[in-house]
């Protein structure tokens, strides 16, 4: 939305492909819909896991976006999968940015990944509310 | 790290967090629904049950893991 509302000329298409761009990698939360059981660690969870929380997805996604629709759908489908992947990245569990030539999670660990201490950490709830602010006037006075 | 969880007693402890998240949510999604139109509703609704569905379970494997000491 910070985006959207800070680049003028864009229509509400280009929002809504950035808005499912940026969620589409949570999809890969389903399969912790059907496990038994949880893992130990909360690091070991399979979602954020797969293909769908790397950029090479993205990448690749824009071709057939592309062709199919234009390039504003394209461009703001990637930009949205882009900064949900990298601002991911900054937790403890990382990313992994560099597939397909590697499968390993990189970051500068500066967040935790665990949902219960990221939701009530100070520094992180502080950074979330002045994302919240900028995308709320940008939006408001856009 | 795991974190054990009692659901109660963290909601108790930390409202203001949840209150102030799901507010920040909501101004946003009505943002949302204002660029978009009332009908992308159509969009969203599907997915509304899936969200349901993950928090009950993200729910029951709290209560599994969490063990009061």
């Amino acid at each position: 939305m910070i985006i959207y509302g800070a680049l003028h000329g864009l229509n509400p298409t280009a929002l809504l492909a950035l808005l499912v761009g940026a969620n589409i990698s949570s999809l890969d939360v389903l399969p912790t819909l059907i496990r038994k059981e949880p893992p130990k660690e909360s690091t070991e969870e399979k979602h954020a896991a797969t293909i769908l929380h790397t950029l090479f997805f993205f990448a690749v996604s824009f071709v057939p976006l592309y062709f199919i629709f234009n390039l504003p759908i394209a461009t703001s489908f990637m930009i949205g999968g882009f900064t949900h992947i990298l601002i991911d990245a900054l937790d403890e569990k990382g990313r992994m940015l560099l597939y397909p030539f590697s499968k390993k999670f990189y970051g500068p660990n500066l967040f935790t990944y665990d949902f219960w201490t990221y939701t009530t950490n100070r520094k992180i709830f502080a950074l979330e509310t002045a994302l919240f602010f900028a995308a709320f006037f940008l939006m408001i006075f856009r | 790290m795991a974190v054990g969880v009692d659901l109660r007693a963290w909601a108790r402890k930390n409202a203001h967090y949840i209150a102030a998240w799901l507010i920040m949510g909501g101004i946003l999604f009505v943002l949302v629904l204002k660029e978009l139109g009332i009908y992308s509703l159509v969009l969203f609704a599907p997915f509304f049950p899936y969200l349901a569905i993950t928090l009950a379970r993200i729910h029951q494997e709290m209560k599994k893991r969490y063990s009061p000491t």
